[in-house]
């Protein structure tokens, strides 16, 4: 397009010269200023996805500012040059009309779902300076204890300041994810990991549903080339899942019953001296324990098994076999491993994680391994605070009766809804919410409810959660295009491997990132933490130019984002010691430690919390689909248009037997509440279980594309008692997010 | 081709609503002592109290429990979003006529920057084959913007500004035809 001759920013033309300012002219002048250039600024940023945890490397392409187009990025570890549906639609959450844009404050007092809340925009600097008022009135008022702070623990610099004014209450969602794994592999193998070496696995166990449409690309390939290298894969499922289309075997289990078919194969691995010698002699604590083993576990026999979870005896004898003798054989715990599902989650993760031992896996070829990453310092090493003030105070969770799952210091969620409500009702009296919705919690009703008794709600949020309806003060925050980090590759890191995640574009609006939150709110609260050695603020670029040139990935961060990738090439070299606590350099088969804390140093046979009766005779599972990320994306454009809604998917046969046609509205019901939604019908599940898709049921009625579609799948879920998770030792805290039974009526 | 109105009308009815999407505070907006049109006379009135219109403009554009009216153009577009095609083709339009709007990172196809744009090709009497382009490429599709401002709002400023847009609107068209 070439120039005008005309400039707008003077009078001519047919208005003539030497006449004053038009009105038009004076507004034009007011919005518009002289172009810097006439042509449009295009430019490829090399960034990282945000939609789930492996952050697959992206590349984007830039027009004036604007993200225009995001593929794989060749070389990457995770993404290996591509990107899943999510990711690919991640424009269609960076430039969601719906997005906030401006921090806003409520002006009617008056709080509920039907009050118009009367949000004005305010500046920031009247946000951060209300909000500190906030909290430093409560916390003097009332302690500590009565701040909750409904976040991920990052970034550091957003910790630094949550632990720099002594929160006692910080949640998140980890104890309806992997929080059991994370107390079961500290004792068991070390740690944590995301690591599975399925290119090389030969045999590859999932408990669980549906790990390679839900859970990541990294997996979903992975699990791909093992079938083609000749991997059996074999898979335990209530429902057939593309993960049993990609296996050689599905099974059609009973839900909540994968923990007796576990058991049951350590008892035939066990007791036919099937495991793998050398490793479970060396590296693990068999040996000392070896008569509690064995006698442990010889009662759960396959065909005890076969009598809870439908899954015959000579399929599980077979398969625990197979299993053993394969020499390279993996069983992944991921979030939908049933790791929190049900009340026995904590106990089948102990027993999925045996079985890696037994297999003798663990940080070998083919298993279950530590990630090799750059050691990237946080911003306490880099900036040393002062000693953090003790978090004092009363956990609104009843989290610390939980002594192995408070360690790990993640949920619970699952618990909330009741310490606000009957263990410590008025306790709670300021809340901030970050990137987290009612929604997320089981049973919302109960959540919402519990908030409205909440003095002070903050959310920063990229969108209008609901959530944002009861808040007093509405922050906007970003999405990962619009901020920068190191991104370790810890799901495929043999070596390590770092990508450059590089804000695509600014961000736009009002918008601000988490950590400019934490120095400003820290800057008015907790000075002395926000400072340099040299009495300086901590600066969020020089402390990402620092991190970088310690963890040898460049000069500063420009330098490692013109490289993009960075990686250190080196051989695996198998761990000879392993970091299990109390394990003494090896591997814990037995953990002492559980024998306290509510737990059980083997894993013993608990059936799942909610079980069918009389009155709730089926089944209720939850599923999270492949397009969509929990609740966060449903107002996603593009993935909106793949499914905008949800239905109770129900096995024909049950529809016949209760008198349900396909398409039928019906009314399903548990011991928590009931949902009303269309019926449809699906042979791909149990003829005893009715599935509800989870994300849907915003009631954000605004939310241009998801408010008021469809229904939430948790209020029918029963919210956690935490005196009920200690009496039926539900040590690691699992959430029991689909632990629910139900009856349905047609109506 | 019937003829546009009065110029000076159609230049103050743009100049005005456009101030009007764009500034929550009508006292912040300059309204020329001889202006007569109904729009002039609401925000005159408005501006004696000024919250009620500030909270009416919170809640029809900026609303964080969600927005009534979007105020940008590629929201309404086939696939709507932030920052699409017409953000783009606007800022080429602007740039064409050396300028570029001074909120560099938000949305170019605001619609109250789109009427400010159109008033001065008007003044500056571009001829009518740009200007009827224009229109049709930026201004016509604000026909559903007006129609939800319509039915949301609550407030006698944002009814007038609905009204206003609807003329605008027609005399495009008429010029248009
Ligand atoms: S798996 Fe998909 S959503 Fe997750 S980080 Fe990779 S591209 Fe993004």
């Amino acid at each position: 397009m070439s120039l005008s001759r005309r400039n707008l920013f003077q009078l001519g033309g047919a208005v003539g010269a030497g006449l004053a300012a038009s009105p038009s002219l004076q507004a034009f002048e007011n919005y518009f200023s002289p172009a810097a250039s006439p042509y449009a600024d295009m430019k490829t940023v090399v960034s990282a996805c945000g939609v789930c945890s492996p952050a697959c490397g992206l590349q984007a392409r830039v027009k004036d500012g604007v993200m225009t187009f995001v593929e794989g990025l060749p070389g990457d570890a995770h993404g290996n040059g591509r990107l899943c549906g999510k990711g690919a639609a991640g424009a269609g959450f960076l430039y969601d009309p719906d997005r906030l844009k401006y921090p806003m404050k409520r002006t009617n007092p008056r709080k509920g779902f039907d009050e118009d809340p009367g949000f004005v925009r305010i500046t920031w600097q009247e946000a951060l300076d209300t909000i500190a008022e906030k909290i430093g009135h409560y916390k003097t008022n009332f302690g500590a204890e009565s701040l909750m702070f409904v976040t991920l623990p990052a970034p550091d610099i957003w910790l630094r300041f949550i632990k720099s004014i002594g929160v006692v209450n910080r949640i998140d969602h980890r104890d309806e994810c992997f929080q059991t794994d994370m107390v079961v592999q500290k004792y068991t193998t070390g740690g944590k990991t995301w690591c599975n070496d399925f290119a090389n696995s030969k045999y590859i166990l999932l408990f669980g549903w549906d790990i390679l449409a839900k859970a990541k690309l990294v997996y979903a390939n992975g699990i791909l080339d093992a079938r083609d290298n000749g991997a059996k894969v074999v898979h335990f499922s209530p429902s057939y899942t593309p993960t049993s289309r990609a296996s050689s075997e599905w099974f059609n289990i009973r839900p909540g019953s994968d923990l007796a078919v576990a058991l049951a194969m350590i008892n035939v691995i066990v007791s036919e001296n099937r495991y793998n010698k050398d490793f479970v002699d060396t590296y693990t604590n068999f040996a000392k324990y070896e008569t509690q083993i064995r006698a442990h576990f010889s009662e759960y026999t396959p065909a005890w098994a076969e009598t809870l979870s439908d899954v015959p005896a000579d399929a599980i004898t077979r398969i625990a076999r197979e299993f053993a003798g394969s020499g390279a054989s993996i069983a992944p715990a991921h979030k939908k491993t049933l790791c929190a599902n049900y009340n026995n989650g904590t106990q089948l993760v102990h027993a999925i994680s045996i079985l890696n031992i037994l297999a003798g896996t663990v940080d070998r070829p083919g298993g279950r391994y530590f990630p090799r990453t750059f050691s990237v310092p946080g911003v306490d090493a880099v900036y040393p605070p002062p000693a953090y003030p003790a978090a004092a105070g009363r956990r609104v969770d009843g989290r610390d009766k939980l002594p192995h799952a408070h360690a790990v210091d993640a949920g619970l969620f699952s618990t909330t809804a009741d310490g606000m409500l009957n263990k410590f009702p008025g306790m709670i009296k300021f809340a901030m919410w970050r990137d987290y919705t009612t929604l997320a919690f089981p049973h919302p009703p109960s959540m919402e409810k519990a908030l409205q008794s909440v003095e002070f709600n903050v959310v920063y949020d990229f969108l209008p959660t609901d959530t944002a309806s009861l808040a007093d003060i509405v922050l906007p925050g970003t999405v990962n295009f619009e901020t920068s980090d190191i991104m370790n590759r810890d799901y495929n890191a043999k070596y390590p491997q770092a990508v450059a995640r590089s804000a695509v574009v600014p961000p736009a609006f009002e918008i601000k990132s988490v950590g400019y939150v934490a120095m400003e709110l820290g800057k008015r609260l907790a000075p002395d933490y926000f400072k340099t050695a040299d009495g300086s603020w901590i600066n969020l670029s020089t402390l990402l130019n620092e991190k970088t040139k310690r963890a040898g990935l460049g000069e500063n961060f420009a330098d490692f984002v013109s490289k993009g990738i960075v990686e250190k090439k080196a051989d695996f070299v198998p761990r000879t010691t392993f970091g299990a606590v109390g394990g003494g350099g090896k591997c814990q088969i037995y953990v002492p430690a559980f024998e306290t804390g509510h737990g059980e140093p083997l894993p013993k046979w608990h059936p799942k919390r909610d079980e069918p009766d009389s009155t709730y005779p089926y089944y209720y599972l939850t599923y999270i689909p492949p397009i969509h990320k929990r609740n966060s994306s449903q107002n996603n454009a593009i993935l909106n248009e793949m499914m905008g809604d949800n239905e109770a998917l129900i096995n024909p046969k049950l529809a016949a037997k209760i008198g349900v046609k396909n398409g039928q509205r019906v009314l399903i019901r548990s011991r928590a509440g009931q949902i009303e939604l269309n019926a449809k019908f699906t042979e791909l599940i149990r003829d005893d279980a009715v599935m509800v898709i989870h994300g849907f049921g915003h009631r954000s009625r605004l939310l241009t594309k998801a408010g008021g579609k469809g229904v939430r799948d948790g209020d029918i879920i029963p919210i956690g008692n935490i005196d009920d998770f200690v009496a039926t030792k539900n040590f690691g805290g699992a959430s029991c997010i689909m632990d629910a039974v139900v009856n349905i009526t047609p109506l | 081709m019937t003829k546009m109105p009065e110029q000076p009308q159609i230049l103050l009815s743009l100049t005005l609503a456009g101030q009007v999407l764009l500034q929550s505070d009508p006292a912040l907006i300059a309204v020329p002592s001889d202006a007569g049109i109904a729009l002039s006379d609401e925000i005159r009135l408005a501006q004696t109290v000024p919250d009620a219109a500030v909270l009416e403009y919170s809640r029809l554009f900026l609303n964080p429990t969600g927005v009534e009216c979007h105020l940008w153009q590629s929201v309404y577009a086939d696939e709507p979003r932030l920052f699409g095609p017409a953000h783009h083709s606007a800022l080429e339009w602007f740039r064409r006529y050396g300028a570029e709007p001074q909120m560099s990172n938000e949305p170019a196809d605001h619609l109250g920057l789109l009427l400010l744009f159109y008033a001065r090709l008007i003044e500056e009497g571009e001829p009518a084959d740009v200007t009827v382009a224009y229109f049709n490429e930026h201004i016509a599709w604000a026909t559903e913007f007006t129609s939800k401002l319509q039915q949301q709002a609550r407030h006698p400023l944002y009814l007038a500004l609905a009204r206003e847009i609807q003329s605008i609107l027609a005399a495009g068209v008429n010029q248009a035809m």
